[in-house]
C-alpha cells in the first residue's frame, strides 16, 4: 500500500548573494556584525494532506507559488525547514524529465546507469533497455555520445527511461509536450497509461483541464 | 526506483545512519562500483592505454625529477627515485580524491538528482573510484621497485595500505560539503594541496631536518606524513620505524569526529546549495 503523510511542511530558502557564498568573505569578517540584509524566502506555509492508495492530488497556483518545491520535498529531492513527510512506497519524480542524464556518456550508457540506480537487477535490466531504445526510437544513434543528440531525442530518450518503470507513487510536474506530433501521440499514450497505473499520483499545472481530467483532489498554493 | 520508505521525521543523526547502513549493502555496494568503473571508462574512452598513461606520466615525471633532486641534494639516484617514487604515488591519489571531492555534492548531485541516490553513496563513489586509480599504480609501482631491488612485500601490507584510508575518506567528506556550501573552497583546495606537497617529505627526507628538532616534530606530527609513511611501509618495511599509531589513531579521531559533526549539522541544507 503506497502512502503520503504531509504535516505542516514548511520550506524557506536564504536569498543568497556573491558574499554568502565567499568562505574567504566569511573568514574575512568572522569577527563583524552579521549582515541583516540575508533575506528568508519562505516557499510553503505549514502544509498538511495525507495521501492513500487512488488518491491523485492536483497541485494548483501561480508560478513562485512553491509547486515545484513542494513536488521536490515529496520526491525527497529537499528538505522541509520544518514539519515531517513521511512516504511509504516506489516513487518516481518527473520534475525535469531530462535530469540525471549524462551528456558525455552514449544514451545506451545512460539507460544502463539509469536502472542501475533505480535497483533494477541485470536480468531486467537487460529487457527495459531493449523496450527503452525502441520506444525512443533511437536505434543507430543509441551508442552515440548524447551531446550529439537533440533537445527532442533527449526528450525521447529520458521518456523512454522511465515510461517502462512501474511505481507506486508518481509525482509529474506539468504535462511533458514533445515537438515530433508522431511521437507526441505515442509518448501522450503511454503517459496516460503512466499515470492510470500509478497508485497515487501528484500532478502540478497551470491547466485546469487537465488537472479535472487527471486528478480527485486539489490543493491550491499561494 | 526510488526508496520504499522515507521519512524527514527522525533526526539528523539517525538519517546519517541510515545513509551508511544502506550504503554497504551488497546492492548498493555493487552499484559504487559499477558507477566508479563506469567514470574511469568514460574518462580514458579516447586513450588507447587507459588509465596506464596516468601510470606512465607519473613514472616519466618521477623520473625526472628524481634525476634532478638527486644531483642537486647529493642523492644516491636509485634510493632516491625509490622514496620520491611512492611519494608521488600517494600524493596524486591524495590530490586527485580531494579535488574531485570538491564537485562530488555540487555536480555529482545534480547529474544523479532523478535517482536521488544517498550522499554517502557519492563520497564512497568518489572515494572508490580514486582507489582503484591507486590499486592500478601501486601494481606497477611493486613491479617498478621489484626491478630497482627495493621492494620488501609482508603480511602486514594490506593492513598498512588500508590503515590512512578511512582518514582520507573523512577528509574527503568535509571538503564535499564545505566546496557545495561555499563557491570559492574548491580553488583554494587546489592551492593548499600545491602548498601542502613542498611541506610533506617527498622530495626531502625527515632525516634532512637533523639539527633541527622542533621542525623535525612538526614535520613527523604532519598527518600527511604519518599516511605517507604508512603508504611506504606497503612496499617496504625498513620505513615502519617512522610510523607513528598513536598520531594516525589521533588524525582517524579527529576527522571522524568533525566529518560527522559537519556532515549532521549540514545535512538538511546540502540539497539547497547543490
Amino acid at each position: 500500500m503506497a502512502k503520503i503523510e504531509v504535516k505542516n511542511v514548511s520550506v524557506s530558502y536564504t536569498l543568497h548573494n556573491w558574499r554568502t557564498y565567499s568562505l574567504k568573505y566569511k573568514l574575512l569578517n568572522f569577527f563583524k556584525k552579521k549582515e541583516r540584509s540575508i533575506e528568508a524566502h519562505h516557499v510553503l506555509k505549514k502544509i498538511s494532506f495525507n495521501l492513500n492508495d487512488g488518491d491523485r492530488l492536483g497541485v494548483l497556483g501561480s508560478n513562485g507559488s512553491g509547486k515545484t518545491t513542494l513536488l521536490k520535498v515529496l520526491a525527497g529531492d529537499i528538505f522541509p525547514t520544518s514539519g515531517a513527510v513521511t512516504i511509504s512506497g516506489k516513487v518516481l519524480s518527473i520534475i525535469q524529465l531530462a535530469d540525471g542524464i549524462k551528456m558525455d556518456m552514449t544514451g545506451l550508457e545512460n539507460i544502463i546507469l539509469r536502472y542501475k540506480l533505480y535497483n533494477y537487477s541485470d536480468k531486467e535490466i537487460e529487457i527495459l533497455k531493449k523496450k527503452a531504445i525502441e520506444f525512443a526510437e533511437l536505434d543507430k544513434f543509441i551508442n552515440q555520445p548524447v551531446n550529439t543528440y537533440s533537445s527532442g531525442m533527449i526528450l525521447r530518450l529520458a521518456f523512454g527511461i522511465i515510461i517502462n518503470m512501474e511505481p507506486d507513487i508518481l509525482i509529474l510536474d506539468e504535462w511533458i509536450l514533445t515537438g515530433d506530433p508522431s511521437f507526441s501521440e505515442k509518448f501522450n499514450e503511454k503517459l496516460e497509461k503512466h499515470v492510470e497505473r500509478a497508485k497515487i499520483l501528484i500532478f502540478a499545472t497551470h491547466n485546469e483541464d487537465l488537472l479535472d481530467k487527471y486528478t480527485n483532489r486539489k490543493i491550491s498554493l499561494g | 526506483m526510488k526508496k520504499n520508505y522515507f521519512t524527514t521525521n527522525i533526526s539528523n543523526t539517525q538519517l546519517i545512519l541510515n545513509e551508511i547502513k544502506s550504503c554497504f549493502k551488497v546492492q548498493e555496494l555493487k552499484k559504487i562500483h559499477f558507477i566508479a568503473l563506469s567514470e574511469i571508462k568514460l574518462k580514458y574512452r579516447r586513450s588507447i592505454i587507459g588509465p596506464l598513461w596516468i601510470t606512465l606520466s607519473i613514472l616519466m615525471y618521477t623520473l625526472g625529477i628524481s634525476f634532478f633532486f638527486s644531483v642537486v641534494l647529493n642523492r644516491d639516484f636509485q634510493e632516491y627515485v625509490s622514496h620520491v617514487c611512492v611519494g608521488i604515488v600517494f600524493w596524486t591519489f591524495l590530490t586527485a580524491s580531494f579535488l574531485e571531492s570538491t564537485s562530488s555534492l555540487s555536480h555529482d548531485l545534480s547529474s544523479y538528482k532523478a535517482s536521488r541516490v544517498s550522499y554517502t553513496f557519492f563520497f564512497l563513489k568518489n572515494f572508490y573510484k580514486n582507489l582503484i586509480y591507486l590499486i592500478h599504480h601501486s601494481l606497477y609501482l611493486i613491479l617498478f621497485l621489484f626491478i630497482i631491488g627495493d621492494l620488501d612485500l609482508s603480511l602486514y601490507s594490506i593492513v598498512l595500505f588500508l590503515l590512512p584510508l578511512p582518514i582520507i575518506l573523512n577528509i574527503q567528506i568535509m571538503i564535499s560539503i564545505i566546496s557545495s556550501r561555499y563557491d570559492d573552497f574548491p580553488p583554494i583546495i587546489a592551492n593548499l594541496m600545491q602548498l601542502l606537497f613542498f611541506t610533506v617529505p617527498i622530495l626531502w627526507g625527515v632525516n634532512d631536518l637533523d639539527g633541527f628538532e622542533i621542525f623535525k616534530k612538526i614535520a613527523e606530527f604532519n598527518p600527511f606524513y604519518q599516511m605517507l609513511i604508512s603508504f611506504k611501509s606497503v612496499f617496504n618495511m625498513k620505513y615502519l620505524v617512522n610510523l607513528n599509531i598513536g598520531y594516525i589513531l589521533i588524525y582517524y579521531i579527529l576527522t571522524t569526529g568533525i566529518a560527522f559533526w559537519l556532515f549532521r549539522k549540514t545535512y538538511r541544507r546540502i540539497s539547497n546549495w547543490s
